[in-house]
C-alpha cells in the first residue's frame, strides 16, 4: 500500500491510497509517506482543494495500522489530514471499513460509488477505533446512530450512508470525474473564504453557539482585508466572473 | 412631508406579532437600514407585553430574502469600525436571546442572510417553491450572521460544509428532508400552516414554552450532565409555578 500525490489543473491535489505495492505493510513508512504528501500540499499555496481517493477495498488496510498500533495511535493519519485547511473530498471506490471508514470521516465532503458499504466493527476484532471514529461519527450522524454502528458493527449500504450523512454524493461509477466536478466548484470560489468557512464550521461546533458566532464574525472581519473580497464584490456589480487569486 | 418607507414592518394582533422584511422590489435584500430597523423591531417585539409569539416573513411574491445587499458592502471605514458596529448592535445575538418563540415563514428565494435569519428562528415553515443557497464563498465572503454556526447545528456538519463550501442550491423538498425547514406546504397553504403552528405556540403556557425553548437552545452548549442539572431545576420551578 502506498499514498500517491498528483496535482490536477494546478488547483487540486489528488491523493490516492494505491493498491500498488500492496505487500508493503510497514505502517511507519506509510505514515511518513503520507506526512510528506500532506506537508507538500499544506505548503503549496496554489492548491485550493484536495481529493483523497482510495483504490483499496475498504478504503484502507486496517491490519497495517494494527501491526504497529502503539506508533499508529500516537501518529495518526487523520491527525495529519486535519493539518490541511483547504476542503478535502473523500472518495470511496467500493466501501470503507474500520480504520478506512475513520479516515473517510476525517474528510470534509464524502462520496462513494453506488453499491458501497460502510462499517466500523473494530469491537468484534477486540479493539476500538483510534483514528477518531468514536469522536467524528457521533458529530456527523448523531449519538444514537453512532452507538448502534460502533457497538454492533452493523454495515450501512449506500442509501443508508447517504441518509445518515456519512456521504453527501453517490457516484454512478465515475468517482474521479464526479470528485473533480466538486473540486472545480471549490476551486472557483475565493480560496481564503473557503478555508475560513471550514475553520469556522469545524472549530465552531466544539464551542458554545455564542463563541462560534464570535469566531465567525472575526474571521469575516479579517476577510475584509483580502483582495479577493473586493474582487468578488466588483465582479458581482459588473456581472462578470470573478478571478480569485487567494490574496 | 416626505415619508421614508420602512424596510421592516411590525404589527401585533391577538398576541401574534408579525415582522415583515419590506423591500419587495429587491427581494428583501438585507441592507444597513434593514439591519438597524430589525434590531429595533426585535427589541420592540421582546418588550411588547401583548406579543406572545412572533412571525418573520418577507413581503412580495419573489421570496423571503435574497441575501445581503451587496451594493453597501465595503462602505465601512475600517475593519475595526465594522467590528465595533457589529457588537454595538448585536442583532444576531438578540435573536438568540429572545424569550418568545419566533416562526420563520419562507417562500421563493431564501438566500444567504435569508437562510441565516431563518436558522435563528425556532420553527421554519416554507412553501414548496422555495430555494435555499449560501453563495458567500463564491463572492469572496463568508457568512457573518451565524450561518457557519447555526447551519451545522441545524442540518449537521457534513451538509453544512457542503452547502457553504460548494454553494449548492437546495429546494424545499430536500430542505425538509435534511431539517433545514420543519414544514413544507403548497404556496397557498403556507399562511394557514403558519397560523396553525403559531396558535399552538400561543395557546401553550408561556412560561413553559420559554423554559423549554431555552433548555433546548442551551443543551448543545453544555455537557449532558450540566444540561440535566439545569433541566431538573427548571422542571421543578415549572411544576411549582403550575401549582
Amino acid at each position: 500500500m502506498i499514498f500517491k500525490l498528483e496535482k490536477i489543473h494546478s488547483y487540486t491535489a489528488m491523493v490516492t491510497i494505491s493498491a500498488e505495492n500492496i505487500e508493503n505493510k510497514d505502517y511507519k513508512n506509510i505514515f511518513w509517506n503520507f506526512e510528506d504528501i500532506i506537508n507538500n500540499i499544506a505548503e503549496d499555496q496554489s492548491i485550493r482543494s484536495c481529493i483523497l481517493i482510495s483504490e483499496i477495498q475498504g478504503f484502507y488496510e486496517s491490519e497495517v495500522s494494527l501491526k504497529h498500533h502503539n506508533f499508529a495511535i500516537n501518529n495518526s493519519l487523520t491527525g495529519l489530514l486535519s493539518k490541511l485547511k483547504i476542503p478535502i473530498i473523500g472518495c470511496a471506490y467500493d466501501s470503507a471499513y474500520n480504520i478506512g471508514f475513520e479516515i473517510l470521516l476525517a474528510c470534509d465532503i464524502r462520496m462513494s460509488n453506488v453499491g458501497s458499504i460502510f462499517s466500523m466493527n473494530q469491537i468484534q476484532s477486540g479493539y476500538i477505533p483510534f483514528e477518531g471514529g468514536t469522536q467524528r461519527l457521533p458529530r456527523i450522524i448523531g449519538t444514537g446512530r453512532a452507538l448502534d454502528l460502533v457497538l454492533t458493527g452493523r454495515a450501512l449500504n449506500t442509501v443508508e450512508a447517504y441518509d445518515y450523512g456519512v456521504i453527501q454524493y453517490v457516484s454512478e461509477n465515475q468517482l474521479k470525474t464526479d470528485a473533480l466536478g466538486i473540486a472545480d466548484k471549490i476551486n472557483s470560489v475565493a480560496p481564503i473564504a473557503s478555508k475560513f468557512v471550514k475553520e469556522s464550521i469545524l472549530n465552531g461546533i466544539d464551542m458554545t453557539l455564542t463563541q462560534g458566532m464570535s469566531l465567525e464574525a472575526d474571521l469575516s472581519f479579517i476577510l475584509q482585508s483580502t483582495e479577493d473580497r473586493a474582487e468578488g464584490l466588483d465582479s458581482f456589480h459588473h456581472k462578470r466572473a470573478p478571478d480569485f487569486r487567494g490574496i | 412631508m416626505t415619508s421614508i418607507e420602512r424596510s421592516i414592518l411590525y404589527s401585533c394582533n391577538n398576541g401574534i406579532a408579525r415582522i415583515t422584511l419590506n423591500r419587495p422590489n429587491h427581494i428583501n435584500a438585507f441592507n444597513i437600514q434593514m439591519r438597524d430597523e430589525l434590531y429595533e423591531t426585535l427589541r420592540l417585539f421582546n418588550d411588547d407585553s401583548l406579543a406572545e409569539v412572533g412571525i418573520i416573513e418577507g413581503s412580495g411574491l419573489k421570496g423571503f430574502c435574497s441575501g445581503a445587499d451587496l451594493t453597501e458592502f465595503g462602505t465601512a471605514p475600517s475593519q475595526i469600525i465594522a467590528r465595533n458596529v457589529r457588537w454595538e448592535r448585536d442583532l444576531w445575538g438578540l435573536f438568540l436571546k429572545l424569550d418568545k418563540p419566533i416562526v420563520a415563514k419562507l417562500h421563493g428565494y431564501v438566500i444567504g442572510s435569508g437562510v441565516e435569519i431563518a436558522s435563528l428562528c425556532d420553527v421554519r415553515i416554507s412553501s414548496e417553491n422555495s430555494v435555499f443557497k449560501m453563495p458567500e464563498v463564491a463572492l469572496g465572503l463568508i457568512p457573518a450572521a451565524g450561518g457557519t454556526q447555526t447551519l451545522s447545528r441545524l442540518i449537521g456538519q457534513p451538509l453544512a460544509m457542503d452547502m457553504l463550501v460548494t454553494g449548492r442550491l437546495i429546494k424545499s423538498q430536500e430542505a425538509l428532508k435534511i431539517g433545514l425547514i420543519d414544514y413544507c406546504v403548497s404556496s397557498n397553504e403556507v399562511e394557514n400552516m403558519v397560523n396553525k403552528v403559531v396558535n399552538i405556540l400561543k395557546n401553550n403556557n408561556n412560561v413553559l414554552t420559554r423554559t423549554a425553548k431555552h433548555l433546548v437552545r442551551e443543551s448543545l452548549d453544555l455537557s449532558l450532565e450540566q444540561g440535566m442539572r439545569i433541566e431538573s431545576v427548571k422542571a421543578i420551578a415549572a411544576l411549582t409555578y403550575n401549582q
